[in-house]
């Protein structure tokens, strides 16, 4: 069984129904742990040894977070510029992370028919997942296509457990691929 | 001389109490001293206006029995076992060494051998009350030269229980049943008595009483229950003191405790300074009159003597030298069980009334001797350290930082300091304090940061910071106008106990103010609100909110400097608006559930 680690990263949790719902069942998937960012470190404090540790031991890595503003909420940024040392995450013998399935899990308020050129937001979310994208693959990690769920303020609880279990279906497929 | 009746006596007891005392405070001589000196002014040896001192000596004998109480009470039975070797260990070198020598130059004099042996033990003994107060008033008592000195003292207690059996013995020079089988079944009865009682009597009575809602009901109980266990120990031949001391630890645990400290404190306080007083009166100046230098000299023997053995003690214990003779000093003159023991051996003829009159001069005369020695040490100390301080300020590199006070707070800034090997000196105005940091290796000057010259001494003219982290807020506030005004490019950091501080040390020109209980509580409420089920994110933000919202509060009221109503006023409106702009913020996190 491979370990899978989720890093949760979300300010507002109480205020986000979809995010707490794929929380609640990924607690149950076996070899999963959660790090909760904002809960590990309510000022920001990123402990780096910390992070690292639980990185090496990992063999697969979801990052669960909402869109802010085109991008992770801070957190997040912050803990790449800290984690993701130059020797550890990149570099001449920065090779912890290399060869690690990684999926990005991000929701958005608004829906998809606003992600597009010409719309509101002027782009497909893809277009914004780019810096994270290219972060992992600098680290040398295998990215899979992310999970993706728009317009969640509109989701009612069934669509919203469905989710849930796509979610779950998602990372079981990242960690054991179909033909192994 | 007739003896004034009983209110005409408190008042002279009270008004030489509260002449002398704060006197002797005021002088830096302690408060003991204060009321010795009192004792001996208004006793039959000095105006006379009070006669009957034994009376008085035994009645103020509860005040000790309350001080063991709280000392009791303060201390669990687990913790009193943690204590079991160093008390049989360095108590029982210190009484059987301490008879042995003293004995021995009794014995030189050609008295008897028992008698010397006699005389030996009571003096041997040390004075509990004086010792533990002296300990308390320099903030000792939880030190492990506090906590020996206690250890050897509460042996003393329970070595007196088969002394005061013996001696009758010896006296009589035949075994009339003193200390037999029956006597120790007695005392394991009081004790299992007590134990009993303690676990399945006393939480009932104390819940019943404490349901009637009647303060002093609680008080009367509460000193019903030292007294009654005073007596109840002193009928089988136990002293008052152990066994209020075995009761106060039997209820340790109760929920009542703290109850109890509060109500019975003081009592204790009132009559542990009677109690002072009335050893002050026994001391018969006559009898030191009429022979000054045989008395004085028996004195500093009985003094030295003891402190040889006491020396050797702390030596054992591995004390510091320093603490090697506080630790004598504190315990090396007699105590009042040299009262009770030289009266048995008078009553018993084996004594000579005359050696027995003298001997009690030496005792009270030496109880009197503990708190000027502890001044005269404290003293020599403060001299000592501060030419360590002169000598050693001269490697005072520059850009150094200056921490002043290093209790609690200035600990912590000092180790973040030193753990970055940031130049630092620190300075603290407490010899003791300053012995203990030693002995973990920290470098600690001496000095009073409020003074010009050791601000300069410290090297406050090339110092790149100033952190003044004392206790006292009326210091902190001085050192800062003083530097301000001495050393205007310095820059300062405060610590500040209430808000009021705040605007005063920032007017006084310090740039960083932190009051000294902000943070932590902040902390603590950080922590209660993320047990509430706030995130743990949300509670940080709301804390760190409430911080700057408090902040520019005081800052506000900085603008009422000196209008004591005008501050109250704008303090209770901005308390309003904290509370409505705390409102706001929350009711928009959590408005709806708006969240993606």
């Amino acid at each position: 069984m491979k370990n899978i680690l989720l890093l949760y990263c979300h300010p507002s949790p109480h205020k986000s129904r979809y995010n707490r719902r794929l929380q609640e069942v990924a607690r149950k998937v076996p070899g999963l742990k959660i790090r909760d960012l904002y809960d590990l470190y309510p000022s920001m404090h990123v402990d780096e040894r910390a992070e690292q540790k639980a990185l090496v031991e990992a063999d697969v890595l979801v990052f669960q977070f909402p869109i802010y503003w085109f991008s992770a909420p801070a957190l997040l940024k912050e803990w790449m510029d800290v984690v993701l040392q130059h020797g550890f995450a990149h570099g001449k013998d920065g090779t912890a992370l290399k060869g690690k399935k990684t999926m990005l899990a991000v929701s958005t308020g608004a829906p998809a028919t606003s992600y597009q050129e010409g719309a509101k937001h002027g782009a497909k979310i893809g277009h914004f997942l780019l810096p994270f994208r290219m972060t992992a693959e600098f680290c040398g990690m295998d990215v899979g296509p992310p999970f993706v769920t728009q317009g969640v303020g509109e989701l009612d609880y069934s669509e919203i457990n469905a989710r849930a279990e796509a979610f779950i279906a998602a990372i079981q497929r990242l960690a054991e691929p179909e033909g192994t | 001389m007739e003896d004034p009746d009983f209110l005409d006596a408190a008042f002279i007891f009270l008004a030489a109490a509260v002449i002398a005392v704060p006197l002797f405070k005021r002088l830096g001589l302690g408060s003991i001293l204060g009321y010795l000196t009192a004792g001996m002014v208004i006793g039959p040896y000095g105006i006379g206006v009070i006669g009957d001192v034994d009376s008085i000596l035994q009645f103020s004998e509860i005040g000790i029995a309350l001080l063991m109480f709280l000392i009791g009470l303060e201390l669990k039975p687990s913790t009193l076992w943690q204590l079991r070797r160093r008390l049989i260990g360095l108590g029982s070198v210190q009484v059987i060494g301490s008879t042995l020598l003293i004995a021995g130059l009794v014995a030189a004099f050609a008295v008897p051998i028992p008698l010397a042996l006699a005389i030996g033990l009571a003096l041997a003994m040390s004075s509990t009350p004086i010792a533990l107060q002296i300990l308390e008033e320099g903030g000792q008592d939880k030190t492990s030269v506090g906590v020996a000195t206690f250890s050897v003292l509460l042996f003393q207690d329970l070595a007196i229980i088969p002394v005061l059996a013996v001696i009758p013995i010896m006296a009589m020079e035949a075994s009339s049943g003193g200390f037999s089988l029956w006597m120790e079944l007695k005392i394991i009865g009081v004790f299992a008595f007590f134990i009993l009682s303690s676990r399945f009597l006393l939480r009932p009575l104390f819940r019943y009483i404490a349901l009637t809602g009647l303060r002093e009901v609680f008080t009367s109980f509460a000193l019903l229950l030292v007294v009654g266990s005073g007596l109840l120990t002193e009928q089988v031949g136990v002293s008052m003191a152990l066994g209020t001391f075995m009761a106060g630890v039997l209820l340790a645990d109760s929920e009542y405790r703290h109850e109890m400290e509060l109500n019975i404190e003081p009592f204790k306080g009132l009559l542990m300074g009677l109690f002072f007083i009335a050893v002050g009166m026994s001391v018969n100046l006559s009898l030191l009159v009429a022979d000054p230098i045989e008395i004085i000299l028996m004195v500093v023997g009985l003094i030295v003597a003891k402190s040889f053995v006491l020396l050797l003690v702390g030596r054992i214990a591995n004390f510091t030298r320093s603490d090697q003779v506080y630790f004598a000093l504190l315990l090396a003159p007699a105590g009042e069980f040299a009262f009770v023991l030289i009266s048995v051996l008078m009553a018993s003829a084996m004594m000579p009334t005359d050696v027995g009159a003298k001997l009690l001069v030496v005792a009270s005369l030496s109880m009197l001797m503990t708190p000027l020695m502890i001044f005269l040490r404290e003293f020599v100390l403060r001299r000592f350290t501060k030419a360590v301080h002169l000598e050693s300020d001269v490697e005072a590199s520059e850009g150094h930082v200056i921490i002043a006070g290093f209790g609690r707070f200035g600990q912590i800034i000092g180790r973040l300091m030193l753990s970055l090997k940031i130049p630092t000196i620190v300075v603290d105005s407490n010899p003791n304090h300053i012995e203990m940091l030693r002995k973990f290796g920290y470098k600690v000057f001496y000095g009073d940061v409020t003074r010009l010259d050791l601000l300069e001494a410290a090297g406050a003219k090339d110092a790149r910071l100033l952190i003044l982290a004392m206790d006292d807020p009326a210091a902190v506030l001085k050192a800062a106008e003083l530097a301000t005004k001495h050393f205007p490019k310095l820059t300062k950091l405060a610590r500040a106990g209430t808000r009021g501080d705040v605007n005063k040390l920032k007017a006084a020109g310090v740039h960083h103010v932190r009051r000294e209980t902000f943070s932590s509580s902040l902390e603590i409420g950080e922590a209660a609100l993320r047990e509430l089920g706030y995130p743990a994110h949300l509670a940080h933000r709301t804390t760190g909110r409430f911080r700057r919202y408090d902040e520019i509060a005081i800052e506000a009221v900085a603008k009422f400097d000196g209008d004591e109503a005008a501050a109250t006023d704008f303090a209770k409106r901005s308390h309003k608006e904290l509370e409505s702009l705390m409102g706001q913020d929350v009711a928009s996190q959590f408005s709806k559930d708006q969240g993606w």
